[in-house]
C-alpha cells in the first residue's frame, strides 16, 4: 500500500533535493536566496504526524480533513454538506484565513484545494437556477468514500496516480538536468524512511499536531515550488550570463583582431607613404617642392601632364588612405553596434535578479578604447554619429536609390583640365583630411590632429601632391589646404571633404561595401522594380558609354602628354563622343554651383533617412556615414546567419563555356546548387548573353573560339566594373592568374570544375552580388553612370536639366543646411567639402579604369570585387598581400565582411599600381594595349609581352619584399 | 620585352599552388580514371539511372573522336597551334570527366603545340614539336580508346566498377 503521507514528503522532499544538490551546481547554491522558512521546515518535517482517531491506512490529508469537519465550531465557514455526503466551504476566505493555518499549517485556499483534487475530491458545480444553499461564494466539495460519520470508508480514498506524483517529484530537478535525476529517485526511497516514525508519532500526536503538520507541510510544497523555480530562474540567469560571455569574449576577440588588423592596415598605409614620399624624393628637387609649398592659388597654369605619373601613386595613396580611415571607422562603428546590442542585451539579462555576474565593459568605455585606437585614424571622427547610425539602423532605414543620384551625375567630373587640377588640389585637401580626421569636428581640433600626424602622413601626401606638379604651381597653397581647409571658404575647393563623406561616394563607386549588404527585403523590392526598369547595357550605351571613353580619351591624353607621344593615345580608345571642351573657362560661380547642387543632391539622396529623421541629422557627416554603419553590421548578422549552401535567392549566372561537356557537368552543378543560369558558347555568346541578363556571377572558360574569356571580360570590365568574372580554366600558372586578373577577372575556378570548388565561388561571389542587386544596385548602371554620366551633366553646365537640378537642390541645400546648421556651424564648408568629395572620388573611381584603358597592365578589379580573399588570386603574384588576406581572416573570422577586407584588397591594388608605376618609368611602351591583344591570343601565350607582364610582375615582388 | 626571371614565378608560388601541382603530379602517376572526378558526376545521376553522366559520357565520346580526326588532320598540315588548341580543347572535357591519362597527354599536346616541351617551360623546335605531338596523338588514342571501353563497361553494368 501507499504510504499515507506522500503529499507532505514531496515538498519535503523538494527542500532536500534542492540542498543535497545545489553543491552540484555552485552557480545556484551560492546565488540562491536561501528561504528562511526552509531550515525551519526541514527539521519540522520528521514530526509529521496523523491523528490516532483514523486508521494507519488513511492518508494524512483526509484525515485531517475529516477532523476539521467534526470540528462543529467551525461550521459556519466550513461543514458537511446537507446530505453528508460532501462538505462546503462556506467562506473560503475566512476558511484560508483561520482554519487552514491551524490544520494544513498554511493558508492559501487554492493549495487546499489542489490537495483535495490529489484526492480526487471533486468540486460541485453550482446549481444552475442560482440557488446556493451554502451562500454566494461556496465551494462544495464531494468524493464518494468520504462521507460524514463513515471513518471506515476513509482508507479507501487513495491519492490519485502514483505516477503522477513521481512527475511531480522529478519536475523540480528538470532545472538541475541529469544529475538531479537520479537524486529524485533517491527520494522516493528517502520518502518512506520518515513514515515510521511518523506512524509511531502518530499514534501519539494530537490532533493539534497533525493539523499543524499538515499546514506544514503544504507549506513544504509551495516553499519548495518556489525553490524549484528560484533554481531554475538562476540556471537560466547562469545560462544567459555564460552565452553573454562566450559572445562578450568574442566580441572583444574580434575587437583585439579587429585591433591587429588596423594597426597592420595603418602600417602598411604609411609605409606606402613614405615608399612614395622616397620616390618622389629622388624626383624632385627639394627647392622646387618649396617652390609649390609657397606658390599662390594660381590655377591656370597648370601642366597637367607633367606630374600625372607622379601623381597617381599618390592619388591611389590618398584613396588607399581614405578607404582605409572609412575602413577603420566603419568596423569601429560595427563594433560599437554590436557592443550597444550586446549590452542591450544584457541589461535585459541583468534584469533577472539572483544572478550576478562579472561585470562587463561599459560601453563607453569599450568604444572609447576603440576610440583610442583609431584616434590616429580619420574614423575619430565620427564616432558622435554612431548613436545616429545606429538608431538608423533601428528604424531600418533603407539605403538611398543610387540612380537618382547617378541621374545627377554622381561623380560630377569636371571638364579636364579642372579636373586634374581640382583632383591635384583633392590630393592635398584629402590627405590633409584623412589625416585630420575631418574637419566637422572643429579646426582646434584639426590642426591639432594635422599636427600631430604630420610626422606620418601629411608630410609625404604634401609633399607628393606638390611635387606631382613640377612644372606648374599648385592651384591653391598647401598650407592652406591643409591647415586651413575646413576654414577656407573657397568653394572652388570643394576637395576640403572629410575622408568619409568622400569615401562614402567612392564606396558607392566601386564596391559598396553598403550596398551589398542591404538584404533588407523592403528595400529590396523597390530597388528591384528599378532595376528591372534599368535599360540593358545596349540602351544605356549612348549616355554612359559615351562619357566614359570621352573620360578615357581625355586621360589618354593626359597621359600621352605626359610621355610626349600623343599618337599612342588612342590604342585603346574609341571615342564616341569628342571630349568636353576645354573647360577651364566654365565660370568659376557656376561650377562652384554646381558642385555643390550636385553634391548636395547626393548628399541629400544619400543621407535622406537621416534627413528624414530630423534628430538624427545632427551634422553632414553623420548622415552620410549613416548607411555605412548601418549597413555594415546588418552586412555582418546576414552572414553570418545565412546557411553555408542556400541561397537567399538564387545566383543569376552566366557560364561561358565551349565545351558542351563540360558545359553539361557545370549546368547539372549549377543546377544542383539551386541557381539560375544561362550558358554561352563562346565570348561573343557571352557578352550578347550579358547585354540581356543581368548576372550575379560569370564562370568564364577562357579558351574559346571566335572570342576567348579573356577578352570577353575586358569587354565586360569596360561597362561592368562589379559583376564577379570567375575564370574556368586548366591552365593556371603564374602567368595565367596574372592575366586574368589583370583582364578583370576576380577569381580563378580551376579545371576540372567540383561542387565544392563551384560551391565556394558562387559563395564567395554571387553572394555578395546578389546582396548588392538587392539592396537595388545595379552594379552596371551604378557605375556606368559614376563617373561618365556625370561627365555630360557638368561638363556642359548649360543643359537645363542640371540647371534645374542645381536650383532644386541649392533650395534642398537651405532646408538641410537649417536642420544641420545648429548642430555644426561649419555646415557650409562641410557640404562644399562633401562636394568636392564628390568629385575627388569621380576621379579616384575612374582614374583607374581610364588608367587600364591606356596602359592596362594593371586592373583594378580586385579593388571592385567585394570580397576577395582567395590566394590563389592574390597570392601568387602576390605573396604579402596573401598573407595580409589570410591574417586578416584569421582575425577577423569568417562571418566578418568589412570594410577591413576592403581595405586590405585596397592595399593589394595600391600596392600592384603603385608598382606597376615604377615599372612604368622603365618601359618604353606605357599603353599595354599591345600586350593585351597578345594576350588574348590565347589563354597562356609564352609571347613577348606576357614576359613583360612578369617583368613588372617580378619588380613587384620585389617592392613587395620590401614592403615584408 | 624582357624575359621573366625563372625565380620569380616558381617564388611567387602560393602554397596552394604548389599543393596542386603536387596534386596534378600525382594524377599523372595514378590511373585510367579520376574517381573523385568521375564520381561526382555519377553523384549528380538520378538514384539508380545514370542518364544524365551517361549522356555526357557519350557525348564526351562523340567530342573526342571529332576532335580527334580534327587533330589528324592539324597534324597532316603541321598546324601546331591549331594541335595545342585541340590539345587544350579535348584536355577539358578530359579532365572534367576525370579521364587522367587522356587530359595529361592532352595537355603535353597542348605544350608542345606551342612550341614548348611537355611541362610547357622550355622551348624547343618545330620538328621535335612535329615529331613528340605525332607520338602523343598516337599515345592520346590509346589512352581515349582505354577509357572508352571503361566507361562503356560501367554504363552497361552500373555497378560493376
Amino acid at each position: 500500500p501507499h504510504r499515507p503521507f506522500s503529499t507532505s514528503p514531496l515538498g519535503h522532499q523538494e527542500i532536500i533535493n534542492t540542498r543535497i544538490f545545489s553543491p552540484l551546481n555552485p552557480r545556484t547554491r551560492t546565488n540562491m536566496p536561501t528561504p528562511p522558512s526552509t531550515s525551519a521546515a526541514t527539521t519540522t518535517s520528521p514530526v509529521v504526524s496523523a491523528p490516532s482517531s483514523t486508521g494507519p491506512g488513511v492518508p494524512d490529508f483526509v484525515k485531517k480533513l475529516f477532523r476539521m469537519l467534526e470540528d462543529k465550531s467551525y461550521n459556519h465557514i466550513v461543514s458537511w454538506g446537507s446530505t453528508g455526503e460532501s462538505f462546503v466551504v462556506k467562506e473560503p476566505n475566512e476558511f484560508a484565513k483561520t482554519i487552514l493555518p491551524k490544520h494544513f499549517k498554511h493558508s492559501n485556499f487554492a493549495s487546499f484545494v489542489r490537495q483535495l483534487n490529489k484526492y480526487d475530491f471533486h468540486k460541485l458545480r453550482n446549481a444552475d437556477d442560482g440557488n446556493r444553499p451554502y451562500g454566494e461564494q461556496a465551494w462544495e466539495f464531494v468524493h464518494p468514500k468520504f462521507q460524514c460519520n463513515k471513518r471506515d470508508m476513509l482508507e479507501k480514498i487513495k491519492r490519485k496516480t502514483p505516477s503522477n506524483r513521481n512527475k511531480l517529484a522529478s519536475l523540480p530537478n528538470n532545472g538541475s538536468g541529469a544529475s538531479a535525476s537520479t537524486p529524485g529517485n533517491g527520494h522516493n526511497h528517502l520518502d518512506d524512511s520518515p513514515s515510521p516514525n511518523t506512524s509511531t508519532i502518530m499514534n501519539i500526536g494530537p490532533t493539534v499536531v497533525t493539523v499543524a503538520e499538515d499546514l506544514q507541510m503544504t507549506r513544504y510544497d509551495l516553499q519548495s515550488q518556489v525553490d524549484a523555480l528560484q533554481k531554475l530562474h538562476q540556471e537560466l540567469g547562469a545560462y544567459v550570463q555564460s552565452a553573454f560571455k562566450g559572445i562578450q569574449d568574442e566580441i572583444y576577440g574580434f575587437r583585439r583582431g579587429l585591433e591587429a588588423q588596423d594597426r597592420l592596415n595603418y602600417e602598411i598605409v604609411q609605409l606606402m607613404c613614405r615608399q612614395e614620399a622616397d620616390r618622389q624624393h629622388e624626383k624632385m628637387p627639394q627647392a622646387r617642392f618649396r617652390d609649390h609649398m609657397d606658390s599662390g592659388a594660381s590655377s591656370s597654369s597648370y601642366d597637367t601632364g607633367g606630374g600625372s605619373d607622379l601623381y597617381t601613386p599618390s592619388h591611389q595613396a590618398q584613396k588607399l588612405i581614405n578607404i582605409y580611415a572609412e575602413a577603420s571607422k566603419t568596423s569601429f562603428h560595427q563594433l560599437n553596434e554590436i557592443q550597444r546590442r550586446v549590452q542591450s542585451l544584457q541589461q535585459i539579462a541583468t534584469a533577472s535578479p539572483p544572478t550576478s555576474w562579472p561585470p562587463t565593459s561599459s560601453p563607453s568605455s569599450s568604444s572609447s578604447h576603440l576610440h583610442h585606437l583609431h584616434h590616429s585614424q580619420v574614423s575619430s571622427m565620427q564616432h558622435h554619429s554612431l548613436p545616429s547610425a545606429s538608431h538608423q539602423q533601428d528604424t531600418g532605414i533603407s539605403l538611398p536609390p543610387i540612380s537618382p543620384r547617378s541621374q545627377h551625375g554622381f561623380a560630377t567630373p569636371l571638364p579636364q583640365m579642372d579636373r586634374l587640377d581640382t583632383r591635384y588640389q583633392g590630393i592635398t585637401e584629402l590627405s590633409a583630411n584623412s589625416i585630420n580626421g575631418g574637419a566637422s569636428t572643429g579646426f582646434g581640433n584639426h590642426t591639432q590632429r594635422h599636427n600631430m600626424y604630420s610626422r606620418e602622413h601629411t608630410y609625404p601626401f604634401n609633399n607628393i601632391s606638390t611635387a606631382a606638379n613640377p612644372v606648374t604651381s599648385m592651384p591653391s597653397p598647401p598650407q592652406s589646404s591643409s591647415t586651413n581647409a575646413g576654414s577656407s571658404a573657397t568653394p572652388l575647393y570643394p576637395f576640403n571633404t572629410t575622408s568619409p563623406s568622400s569615401y562614402s561616394s567612392s564606396t558607392v563607386a566601386y564596391t559598396h561595401p553598403s550596398s551589398y549588404s542591404f538584404p533588407s527585403a523592403p528595400m529590396a523590392i523597390p530597388n528591384l522594380t528599378s532595376q528591372k526598369s534599368t535599360p540593358p547595357y545596349s540602351s544605356i550605351a549612348l549616355e554612359s558609354l559615351a562619357p566614359y571613353y570621352v573620360q578615357n580619351e581625355s586621360s589618354a591624353q593626359h597621359k600621352s602628354s605626359l610621355f610626349l607621344d600623343t599618337s599612342k593615345a588612342n590604342v585603346n580608345m574609341e571615342p564616341l563622343t569628342p571630349p568636353p571642351p576645354g573647360t577651364d573657362e566654365i565660370s568659376r560661380g557656376t561650377d562652384d554651383k554646381s558642385i555643390i547642387a550636385v553634391s548636395q543632391e547626393q548628399r541629400l539622396s544619400s543621407s535622406s533617412p537621416a534627413a528624414i529623421d530630423s534628430d538624427t541629422a545632427s551634422s553632414t557627416n553623420n548622415s552620410t556615414v549613416v548607411p555605412f554603419a548601418a549597413s555594415s553590421s546588418r552586412a555582418v548578422g546576414l552572414r553570418a546567419g545565412a546557411p553555408k549552401t542556400s541561397w537567399a535567392v538564387a545566383p543569376r549566372v552566366l557560364l561561358v563555356e565551349d565545351d558542351a561537356v563540360v558545359r553539361q557537368i557545370g549546368s547539372k552543378m549549377l543546377n544542383f546548387f539551386g541557381c539560375t543560369f544561362d550558358v554561352a558558347v563562346d565570348g561573343v555568346d557571352a557578352l550578347n548573353k550579358y547585354n540581356l541578363g543581368n548576372y550575379d556571377i560569370v564562370l568564364m572558360d577562357i579558351v574559346m573560339p571566335r572570342l576567348d574569356g579573356v577578352t570577353a571580360t575586358h569587354r565586360i570590365r569596360q561597362f561592368d566594373k562589379l559583376t564577379p568574372i570567375i575564370s574556368m580554366t586548366s591552365n593556371t600558372t603564374d602567368l595565367d592568374i596574372m592575366t586574368y586578373i589583370n583582364n578583370g577577372m576576380n577569381d580563378i575556378l580551376p579545371k576540372p570544375i567540383s561542387k565544392n570548388s563551384l560551391q565556394m565561388m558562387l559563395e564567395k561571389y554571387a553572394n555578395p552580388n546578389i546582396l548588392r542587386r538587392l539592396a537595388g544596385i545595379d552594379q552596371g548602371v551604378v557605375h556606368r553612370s559614376l563617373g561618365e554620366l556625370g561627365g555630360i551633366d557638368l561638363g556642359t553646365s548649360s543643359s537645363p536639366k542640371i540647371t534645374e537640378m542645381t536650383n532644386n537642390s541649392l533650395g534642398q541645400q537651405q532646408t538641410q543646411h537649417d536642420i544641420t546648421s545648429n548642430v555644426n556651424p561649419n555646415d557650409t564648408d562641410t557640404i562644399v567639402r562633401y562636394a568636392g568629395s564628390k568629385r575627388s572620388a569621380s576621379g579616384d573611381i575612374w582614374l583607374p579604369s581610364s588608367r587600364q584603358n591606356v596602359d592596362s597592365a594593371v586592373t583594378p578589379i580586385s579593388l571592385l570585387s567585394p570580397r576577395i580573399s582567395s590566394p590563389l588570386v592574390i597570392g601568387p603574384p602576390l605573396p604579402p598581400a596573401m598573407a595580409l588576406q589570410q591574417m586578416q581572416q584569421q582575425q577577423a573570422g569568417p562571418t566578418f565582411v568589412s570594410m577591413q577586407d576592403y581595405t586590405n584588397i585596397m592595399f593589394m591594388e595600391m600596392m600592384l599600381r603603385a608598382n606597376q608605376d615604377a615599372s612604368l618609368e622603365t618601359q618604353i611602351d606605357p599603353f599595354g594595349g599591345t600586350m593585351l591583344e597578345a594576350l588574348h591570343d590565347g589563354d597562356m601565350g609564352p609571347s613577348g609581352s606576357m614576359a613583360d607582364g612578369s617583368t613588372e610582375r617580378g619588380r613587384k615582388k620585389a617592392k613587395l619584399e620590401l614592403l615584408e | 620585352m624582357l624575359k621573366l626571371p625563372q625565380l620569380t614565378s616558381s617564388d611567387e608560388n602560393s602554397a596552394e599552388d604548389s599543393e596542386r601541382e603536387q596534386e596534378q603530379e600525382q594524377e599523372e602517376d595514378l590511373g585510367l580514371i579520376d574517381h573523385t572526378v568521375f564520381d561526382q558526376l555519377t553523384d549528380m545521376d538520378d538514384e539508380e539511372d545514370h542518364e544524365f553522366s551517361k549522356s555526357i559520357v557519350w557525348n564526351y565520346f562523340e567530342q573526342a573522336e571529332t576532335t580527334f580526326e580534327k587533330m589528324d588532320a592539324a597534324l597532316d598540315e603541321k598546324d601546331l597551334a591549331e594541335l595545342s588548341r585541340l590539345g587544350h580543347f579535348l584536355k577539358g572535357s578530359s579532365a572534367a570527366l576525370g579521364l587522367r591519362r587522356v587530359k595529361a597527354t592532352c595537355e603535353k599536346m597542348q605544350n608542345i603545340g606551342n612550341l614548348k616541351d611537355e611541362e610547357g617551360i622550355n622551348n624547343i623546335e618545330e620538328d621535335v614539336a612535329l615529331e613528340s605531338v605525332t607520338k602523343l596523338l598516337k599515345q592520346v588514342q590509346e589512352e581515349y580508346e582505354e577509357a572508352e571501353v571503361y566507361l562503356r563497361k560501367f554504363y552497361e553494368e552500373p555497378d560493376g566498377q
